[in-house]
């Protein structure tokens, strides 16, 4: 017995793997069973909510998560599919005929494998057509909506019929079945479901708490900013504040609403029905919330201060309640029109409210057009809206009441519901807009609170606040028009993912030609340069400052290592940035050789100023700070660059000289390898004066300044025999050849203050003049002549 | 101004992640692969050596030794013998 039982362990040990495989592959079928069955549902569901807009789109939404599903299924079995291929591989094909029989198992083996392979193909092969049916129900679903578009817009209803005595009463019966119907589920939750009810709703109620706080203490700080004691109330501060305080509170409210729906969703409060109306109504009050958040943010009837739009008091109060009185107009009809397809009633109700809807929403388009919100600052006259304000609004109005009045209901619905909706998202991007302009605006960024802040926290200059001011206006124009267009568009009929698809298509993939331009991949490839570039800086600095700094490398050196590290670094970020951006180097490659040809002749003064350069920074024949004397510029050397090289002369001019002058002609450096230099002082002493004498004399001065080198020692060199003078010259060292002139200048003071004291004169060239005059007693006399003349006493001069 | 640079540099990474699947072939005769996408069977040719990019969206595709492999995007695809491998 026991042996029977060991032998059966074995077995099932050795049959273990084979029927984990079959276990895996029947279970993934099950799971692709539960997949077929699901897309089922869905098109039975397509086919019957075929005229239910929300229904269909909520479908297509699950429609894409189905999809995404199928794709997780496909991937889920490439760990197997991966692992059998693998084992294949080492199996190694079957014995072709005529080679010897490979063993029983290989081959038993192998066949599981495949046929086990050959199943998991199945299930992707089905996969991939559940993927397809999917796409198809996706397209059925535009198909149908736009169909549902066009008939709700375009369809003709008799108007007369539909105001008829019994709308009311139908109204009256279906408004009293939709009570019965929620208050039966609260009683019937309030008496069976107690604890589930009071969860959800102390729940809801703490989170709700929960935002209104944390908004409150948010904007506690907003609200004294803007009117404390320290007031700032420019425009830019305005506008932050109204488009803070409409967004955030907007998000904030339909976060919690949409928390405590999904609260109560969780606790199973709701039935179907109930459910879809509470939606309705918690959108319905998200909607009015955010409508008034806005109209306050822009009129601010309470503080003019915070004004956007400059109208006197008495209109932005009126407007205020006005565009409330829009939101709450469109938002009742779009709540009764809900509640209407929930608990399908009869069409007639349908199209009396969409009449009354729209007809409300002209009438008051048309008081919004004819309030005279400006006043004139002298005569203290109102005066009303702009032409191009006030004949759009009127023309609005009078086309939705003609479209509602010749039967279009739908038409006249949809456009009263776009002049909210569209409405409310253009305000907001209008807020967006100017905040956008206003930051733009220089000097502007620096001034705002935000800025302000910043400039504390980041210690920025205000330069660099403007320009981050500008940036970021950048930026906030590009999310009002990332944000708002498709919302535009939605609103108007277009598909979610139609937009969607166009958006990625805009930023991963322009097609001109056959280049494809990805705008993402070029901003990638831009912050992947401008990272480079930081982290070049950064390094170049770490290694000037702490490594270099400290191994006291020649600051000449210094200096030619951080240029090279700069620009090493530089072409490397630019490299990897346009790899990044998805440029292919290889082709770049390509046209460096043909450029190559262009820079031989065009470019040639530039590159060989930049080879000049590299050669000048690798072979260092100067350094900066050394005493040049290149051609007619002689001075110091400030900066090395690439192409070329400042040179500060004495006069403190910079001249900027190429570097191929530099590598090509003679340069003289007086700082070379060392700082050393010879100044040479001639002198002249008299004829009669001790040669001897003057060299001894001349020799003591020189030993006496004490910046005059011992080694090489000091010389005297007689010159010669001039026209008036035996001409001598001393020579000296220095040590450093900057001081020369003045130790010069020293010397010979020394020297003419030694030969003072010695009475040596020192002489300078003397003229003997002699006139040969054959007459000259005839001008002797000529001149007594004139003297005598003149009446003068003076005796004549003897010559 | 670096933190926002940071900042930046972290969305792109992360919108930069999001690419599509790229096929390459490493035979020396052009193959012919077929891409589900979107409900759409299409027919790919690839070149010797050459490599596409597909499906951004995830896709079922079938390849030259009749394997089938579901990509959810961002996979290396290479095509060596008829035979994928993905990495």
């Amino acid at each position: 017995m026991t042996t029977v039982r060991k032998l059966l362990a074995v077995l099932l040990l050795l049959l273990a793997p084979v029927m984990a495989m079959a276990a895996d592959v029947s279970q993934q079928k099950a799971k692709l069973d539960g997949l077929g069955q699901q897309i089922g549902t869905i098109e039975t569901s397509i086919g019957e909510k075929a005229t239910d807009d929300t229904a269909l789109v909520k479908l297509r939404i699950s429609l894409d998560t189905f999809s995404k599903s199928l794709i997780d299924f496909g991937v889920s079995l490439r760990p197997r599919i991966n692992e059998i291929n693998a084992r294949l591989t080492s199996l190694g094909d079957p014995p072709k005929e005529g080679e010897p029989a490979e063993a029983v198992e290989v081959s038993e083996e192998r066949k599981a494998l495949l046929e086990e392979k050959a199943q998991n193909n199945a299930l992707l092969g089905e996969a991939e057509s559940l993927s397809i049916r999917a796409s198809r129900a996706i397209d059925r679903i535009g198909d149908l909506r736009r169909d549902l578009f066009t008939n709700t817009l375009f369809q003709s209803t008799d108007v007369e019929g539909a105001l008829g005595r019994d709308v009311f009463e139908t109204f009256a019966r279906e408004l009293t079945r939709a009570t019965q119907q929620l208050t039966s589920r609260v009683q019937f939750m309030y008496s069976f479901r107690t604890s589930e009810l009071l969860y959800a709703l102390t729940l809801s109620l703490f989170v709700g708490l929960a935002t209104w706080f944390g908004v409150r203490r948010m904007f506690g700080a907003f609200g004294r900013t803007g009117s404390g004691d320290a007031v700032d109330n420019s425009y830019i501060n305005r506008l932050s504040l109204a488009f803070w305080s409409t967004t955030v509170p907007s998000l904030a409210m339909a976060a919690a609403l949409a928390v405590a729906y999904s609260l109560f969703d969780y606790f199973g409060v709701f039935t179907p029905q109930t459910g879809d109306l509470t939606e309705a109504l918690l959108v319905s009050v998200a909607a009015i919330f955010f409508i008034q958040r806005l109209a306050n943010a822009l009129l601010s009837p309470g503080h003019p201060e915070r004004r956007l739009i400059l109208v006197s008091d008495r209109a932005a109060r009126v407007l205020v309640a006005f565009l409330i009185a829009l939101a709450v107009i469109h938002v009742v009809d779009y709540f009764i029109g809900r509640s209407n397809e929930i608990f399908s009633a009869p069409l007639n109700l349908t199209v009396a409210k969409s009449l009354i809807s729209s007809l409300l929403i002209s009438a008051v388009l048309v008081m919004i057009a004819l309030v005279k919100p400006f006043h004139d600052g002298e005569s203290g006259r109102a005066y009303g809206w702009p032409a191009w304000i006030r004949i759009p609004l009127l023309l609005i109005a009078i086309f939705i009441i003609a479209a509602a009045v010749s039967g279009y209901i739908g038409l006249a619905r949809f456009a009263a519901a776009q002049v909210v909706v569209t409405g409310a998202i253009l305000a907001t991007m209008f807020i967006g807009v100017q905040a956008g302009q206003v930051m733009a605006a220089e000097g502007v960024f620096p001034h705002s609170t935000i800025g302000t802040r910043l400039k504390q926290t980041f210690s920025l200059s205000d330069t660099a606040l403007d320009q981050l001011g500008l940036a970021l206006s950048f930026v906030v124009y590009a999310a009002v028009f990332i944000i708002g267009l498709p919302l535009i568009l939605l609103q108007w009929g277009f598909n979610q993912l139609d937009i969607q698809t166009w958006l990625y298509r805009i930023l991963t993939d322009i097609r001109i030609g056959n280049i494809s331009i990805s705008l993402i991949g070029i901003l990638f490839g831009l912050v992947v340069f401008v990272v480079g570039f930081l982290v070049t800086r950064r390094f170049q600095r770490w290694l000037d400052g702490t490594v270099m700094a400290r191994s006291r490398v020649d600051p000449g050196v210094r200096n030619s290592i951080r240029t090279i590290v700069g620009y090493t670094g530089i072409a490397l970020a630019a490299v990897i940035g346009l790899s990044a951006a998805g440029f292919d180097l290889s082709s770049l490659a390509i046209i460096a050789g043909a450029l190559s040809l262009g820079i031989g002749f065009g470019l040639q003064n530039i590159v060989s100023n930049f080879v000049s350069g590299l050669i000048l920074l690798a072979e260092r024949p100067f350094k900066v700070g050394d005493w040049i004397v290149a051609g007619n510029t002689a001075g110091f050397v400030r900066k090395i660059s690439v192409r070329a090289t400042e040179i500060e002369t004495f006069q403190s001019q910079t001249v900027i000289l190429p570097n191929s002058e530099l590598i090509n002609s003679a340069v003289g450096n007086w700082h070379h390898r060392n700082h050393r230099g010879r100044i040479e002082i001639p002198v002249g002493v008299a004829y009669g004066i001790k040669p001897r004498r003057v060299h001894e004399l001349l020799l003591e001065v020189a030993s006496k300044e004490p910046r005059v080198l011992k080694t090489p020692p000091p010389s005297v060199v007689f010159r010669g025999f001039g026209d008036s003078a035996l001409d001598f010259e001393l020579r000296c060292h220095v040590p450093e050849v900057l001081d020369g002139v003045e130790v010069a200048t020293n010397l010979r003071y020394e020297i003419v203050e030694a030969f003072e004291r010695e009475n040596i004169p020192i002489p300078f060239p003397q003229r003997d003049v002699n006139l040969k005059i054959e007459d000259i007693e005839k001008l002797a006399d000529a001149i007594e002549a004139a003297r005598t003349r003149k009446g003068g006493s003076r005796p004549a001069a003897k010559i | 101004m670096k933190s926002v640079v940071y900042a930046i540099a972290a969305l792109a990474l992360s919108a930069g992640l999001a690419h599509a699947a790229t096929i390459t072939n490493k035979d020396g005769a052009a193959i012919m692969v077929t891409v589900t996408e979107g409900g759409q069977q299409s027919e790919v040719g690839i070149g010797p050596g050459q490599s596409v990019s597909v499906c951004a969206g995830g896709c079922f595709v079938t390849m030259p030794n009749g394997d089938r492999e579901a990509l959810s995007g961002g996979e290396n695809v290479e095509i060596s013998g008829g035979k994928a491998t993905i990495k």
